[in-house]
């Protein structure tokens, strides 16, 4: 055996798949809490309602519609990165790509319809503390969308360059913040939707 | 890896001429980040201007673009985003040649100016900011000292003043929360648990990086006039749009915050992934359980932390209102959010160095830990707890005042298992062999300080005692006695013992007993007069000193040179030794844990064969009896199955 | 005690005569012991002129709290003072050690004991503490009580008497008849500030948009105290600080008057 130093920085293959897991988790926990975190902070205030200025006539949310079709978009988006994650576990197999393509396209469309609808928002200043909650949600839902789908974006370049075959575990890992941001953002959304 | 790759394809090597040092590395980050920030500024300056209706543009929001473009393209020059744009869009894999290029191989002194993935060097460059940032934490503490030595505000005006506490506030909070696991948790940990680098060592490099990032954007908030609210930056006096330096205040600790988050990540990953064969959790060493345990409770404070600073930040740029219950907002939110964050936020702090206080003890005293699983129970107990308790800091809030026992409760709780960290180390001293060495002394000073530390916060968490004490120096001298008196000194313990392996010299020993008695007698001098001064009445946080409290803090400013003198002597200790320490040897110490093995200066990639652990690294004496995994091979130490071979033998 | 296990430990597991151990713990636990008392005594006797002078039976029970809190923790913290001067002094290796130490562990009788009485004392505070709580939210307001609303602003205090339409103007002082209950109502206008009057024992945030309420105090000494602002509020925070004047009922009616208020 080569015990020259150059030879041995390789890792196992389980511990990189196991570091992978173990790191992307952790970062969807962290996430988790400042969800958590909105979530308390919007039913905080709405409970305080101080000087009963927390929502005056003519705050309004964003539009449900709009919405509806981006956590639609969202979902079958999870649907089809599921679906193509399935295939390509199997070693040796590439997946069908093409499920992959639909996965980020809707990701990358909900993402920047999510985006349009925060900027069209035209609140009236100042902004009461309902819709700045409002405000909140739909921005961090934006930038996680986005976040998402330059991940995809990434994934992509390799599944394109054909270096997914030995690391089915980074599909994987990536399907756990994907599933991980489709589940959040529509957790959110409901949440705008209870508070009005 | 790709296994087909022959180990003599490697990439070309580059020339090592200026150019090639000078891009990629800070320099050519800095430059890359200060123009895009410049054009960043520019353009949205004119494009608020346009949109507003009066014509006026929205100078908080020029300021985050500055920012979010400085960190950008920092990050842009330096090189951190190629490895992920090759990661995705690359033919091949890197080679082991790329990566150890990536680590620093033969790169001299230019390694710690670059992206450099390697812990080591990841370790010493957060080692030196932590001194940077230490440094100047303890300027602003000697310019409060002096304000507050007279009675009246003399010396700096009050927007100066409330800058200066601020900005010592955070200095400190953020030095100490890095001091112990930046350096040590980078440089010793991954050798202690028997591995050749950390999880992602490209994440190592991006979170100190992104602590580098924070600081010119910290200092800038001396430059946008400063920030009014301490650095518990309390809206809706946050909200206050004086001066823009509060959005800089807030930017920086949202790029801390990720920092940290990330190197929190990290850690963890390497820790639950990369410990080596037979070093189960049972035999981690406690050091590893300190730091441990701190990143997992800073993993789940600082989203709180974000998301307040978030807010802060959207009621400035773009009128929310979060806190102003003008419109419907409520500063108790803001409490809320922050002390989630704040109060586990000092157990951060103060957990690793409570570890490396225990880790010095067993080696100084010859003894095993006075009960290792005891102390780890202990730990796990605190970190539990300290998760529930941030209502403690609201009791005289007005909030939820129906919460206010059962806070009182679990805050009382904490003091059981902080009582069994205090057995475990004083039972680990009791007929030991004592070697009183300077990181001895150091321990010595963390029992002292952090007992009366304890023991003070008892006052604060009663209410009756509370309601007289809150807000005043009381609380200042609990938290230092606590944060100080335990953190720092457990930091300076840990560089004394450590310094010989991370740098290869000795610092003197006499200069270090210098440095801790002045620092000891300085400390305890300056706080005690300001317990004093809390009981009276003292409010925090002021510049203009009332007559009655004149005396106690005209003895606190005494005692607070003689720290100004501990701090020159640790700075003189450490260059002197830097230029003409005596060499250390690899075993300095005689200690069982695993980075003691290694050769110093510590080779790229640790150990040549990765060891196999069969007991804790406190068997001394004789062998532990009831531990459940095989016994110890031999009574000198941690036995390492597969010794070190010299290279070239099979 | 339990702490006996430790020297029943050591005496079965290292080559120390067993004589020689039980000197050690005896000693420091005589130590501690003695330090203790002495340190309570000296304590005691100080405590009145270190703390400070208190106005209300509030502040007289808080101080006593004070006080009590103060003694539980003289031997908590000399115990690890003593023990570890001990150790440094009679255990202390001048060079570089030649053999280890004797590998000693707490015994489970040791531990369980330890918890249990850290765990007493921890009730015991806590019950104290829950207690003096109670006590002081349960207090009830009689007609008798006087309200004085307190609106804290950016970086002045203003006092209302509602029950008789007057407003502390000009300095900005409050006045309060001794051996009378006083309940304040405290907001603010603008930012979080702290109204606090030391002597008296009333600590209570001023929130914006919210109105806290005290513990109901009575002043029970006449004299001039000060409300201090405890939260930084800004630039002027330390000079946010105004007089109390506990004075006779009579004074008070004549400065009622004197501030455009009705009796």
């Amino acid at each position: 055996m080569d015990t020259s130093l150059e030879h041995t920085h390789e890792l196992e293959p389980h511990i990189r798949v196991a570091r992978a897991r173990a790191g992307v988790l952790l970062l969807i926990v962290s996430d988790v809490l400042a969800v958590l975190a909105i979530l308390a902070a919007g039913g905080y205030l709405r409970a305080l309602n101080t000087e009963g200025q927390y929502k005056i006539a003519g705050d309004y949310a964003p539009s449900f519609l709009s919405g509806l079709l981006v956590m639609i978009a969202l979902v079958l988006s999870g649907l089809f990165y599921f679906l193509w994650e399935r295939r390509s576990r199997k070693p040796g197999e590439a997946g069908q790509a093409l499920f992959f393509l639909l996965a980020l396209v809707l990701m990358l469309v909900a993402g920047v319809s999510e985006a349009l609808i925060a900027a069209a928002l035209r609140y009236a200043l100042p902004i009461h503390a309902y819709e700045s909650v409002q405000l909140l949600v739909i921005w961090y839902t934006a930038v996680h969308l986005l976040l998402a789908a330059i991940i995809g974006l990434l994934l992509g370049g390799r599944i394109l360059r054909s270096r997914l075959a030995g690391h089915e575990f980074i599909a994987e890992v990536v399907g756990y913040w994907w599933y991980y941001t489709v589940v959040a953002s529509i957790l959110l959304w409901l949440f705008g939707v209870y508070l009005t | 890896m790709s296994s087909t790759t022959d180990s003599t394809t490697v990439a070309p090597v580059r020339r090592p001429n200026l150019i090639n040092n000078l891009f990629p590395s800070v320099v050519s980050g800095i430059v890359f980040g200060v123009v895009a920030a410049a054009v960043a500024g520019v353009l949205v300056n004119r494009l608020t201007t346009a949109l507003s209706p009066d014509g006026v543009p929205n100078d908080d929001a020029v300021i985050s673009a500055v920012y979010t473009a400085w960190v950008l393209f920092f990050f842009i020059g330096i090189g951190a985003f190629n490895g992920v744009i090759k990661w995705a869009f690359s033919r091949r894999e890197p080679t082991y040649a790329e990566e150890l290029q990536l680590a620093g191989k033969d790169q001299g002194l230019w390694r710690y100016f670059r992206y450099t993935t390697d812990h080591k060097v990841v370790g010493m460059q957060y080692l030196a900011t932590v001194f940077v940032l230490f440094f100047l934490g303890s300027m602003g503490a000697f310019s409060i000292r002096l304000e507050q030595s007279t009675p009246g505000a003399i010396y700096f005006n009050p927007s100066t003043y409330n800058t200066i506490v601020g900005m010592h506030g955070i200095l400190m909070i953020a030095s100490t929360i890095i001091m112990v696991s930046g350096p040590f948790g980078n440089f010793i940990l991954p050798i202690m648990i028997g591995a050749r680098d950390m999880a992602f060592p490209r994440l190592n490099a991006l979170s100190y990086w992104l602590l580098f990032t924070a600081i010119p954007i910290f200092l800038s908030v001396l430059l946008l006039g400063g920030f009014q609210t301490g650095w518990t930056g309390y809206a809706p006096l946050a909200d206050q749009g004086l001066t823009p330096g509060m959005d800089a205040y807030c930017f920086t600790i949202l790029v801390f915050a990720i920092s940290t988050t990330i190197a929190a990540v990290n850690i963890l990953t390497t820790v639950i992934v990369m410990r080596t064969r037979g070093m189960t959790w049972g035999r981690l060493p406690i050091f590893v359980w300190g730091v441990l345990l701190s990143v997992i409770l800073s993993l789940t404070a600082f989203p709180s932390f974000i998301v307040s600073q978030t807010m802060v930040l959207m009621d400035r740029i773009f009128q929310t209102s979060f806190f102003l219950a003008a419109s419907g907002g409520n500063n108790w939110l803001y409490e809320h959010l922050f002390w989630f964050m704040g109060h586990p936020e000092v157990y951060v702090i103060a957990l690793p160095a409570m570890a490396v206080a225990a880790e010095v003890a067993a080696v100084f005293t010859r003894k095993p830990l006075f009960g290792y699983r005891l102390l780890v129970g202990g730990l796990v107990g605190i970190s539990v707890l300290s998760v529930i308790v941030w209502g403690h800091h609201l009791y005289t809030s007005g909030s939820e005042n129906a919460l206010t026992g059962p806070f009182m409760l679990d805050t009382e709780l904490i003091s059981i298992p902080t009582g069994i960290f205090f057995l475990v180390l004083v039972g680990t001293f009791w007929r030991g062999q004592v070697w009183v060495t300077v990181p001895l002394l150091f321990v010595c000073g963390v029992l002292v300080n952090f007992v009366v530390g304890g023991v003070s916060g008892i006052f604060l968490a009663d209410l009756p005692t509370d309601e007289i004490l809150h807000g005043g120096m009381f609380v200042v001298a609990h938290f230092h006695f606590t944060l100080v008196g335990a953190g720092v000194f457990g930091f300076f313990a840990g560089i004394y013992y450590w310094f010989p392996k991370m740098v290869g010299k000795r610092l003197d020993p006499a200069l270090g007993r210098l440095h801790f008695w002045l620092f000891e007698i300085g400390f305890v001098g300056t706080f005690s007069a300001l317990f004093y001064a809390g009981l009276q009445g003292e409010p925090r946080w002021s510049a203009n000193i009332a007559p009655p409290f004149a005396t106690a803090n005209t003895i606190a400013s005494l005692f607070a040179i003689v720290i100004a003198a501990s701090v020159f002597t640790f700075i003189y200790n450490v260059i002197y030794s830097l230029a003409r320490g005596e060499v250390a040897t690899a075993d300095e110490w005689g200690a069982k844990t695993l980075e003691w093995t290694v050769p110093t200066p510590v080779p790229l990639e640790n150990f040549e064969q990765l060891p196999v652990v069969t007991s804790l690294p406190y068997n001394y004496g004789s062998p532990l009896p009831e531990s459940p995994v095989a016994p110890a091979a031999d009574i000198a130490g941690a036995a390492i199955e597969a010794p070190i071979q010299p290279q070239g033998e099979a | 005690m339990s702490e006996a296990n430790i020297e029943g430990n050591a005496g079965s597991a290292s080559a120390a005569p067993a004589p020689a151990e039980p000197r050690h713990l005896r000693r420091v636990l005589i130590i501690w012991a003695v330090l203790s008392v002495v340190v309570i005594a000296i304590w005691l006797a100080v405590a009145q002129f270190i703390l400070p002078q208190a106005a209300s039976s509030l502040d007289v029970a808080d101080n006593f709290t004070f006080l009590i809190l103060t003694v539980l923790a003289v031997p908590v913290s000399l115990f690890v003072f003593v023990f570890l001067g001990y150790s440094l002094i009679v255990f202390r290796v001048k060079e570089r050690p030649t053999e280890d130490g004797p590998p000693l562990q707490p015994r489970p009788s040791l531990q369980i004991g330890w918890l249990g009485i850290t765990s007493l004392l921890c009730l015991f505070l806590l019950i104290w503490g829950l207690f003096a709580f109670y006590q002081e939210t349960s207090a009830a307001a009689t007609t008798n009580t006087l309200v004085v609303q307190v609106t804290a602003q950016q970086w002045q205090w203003t006092f209302d008497y509602p029950q008789y339409g007057a407003t502390s103007q000009g300095a900005q002082v409050i006045e309060m008849p001794v051996n009378r209950p006083v309940e304040f109502y405290v907001t603010s206008k603008d930012v979080l500030h702290g109204f606090s009057i030391r002597a008296l024992g009333v600590r209570v945030d001023a929130n914006p948009g919210e109105t806290t309420t005290t513990t109901i105090i009575t002043p029970t000494q006449i004299g001039s105290y000060t409300v201090q602002c405890v939260e930084l509020c800004g630039l002027y925070h330390s000079y946010m600080w105004e007089a109390v004047n506990v004075v006779s009922a009579d004074t008070f009616n004549s400065w009622i008057t004197s501030q455009g208020g009705h009796l």
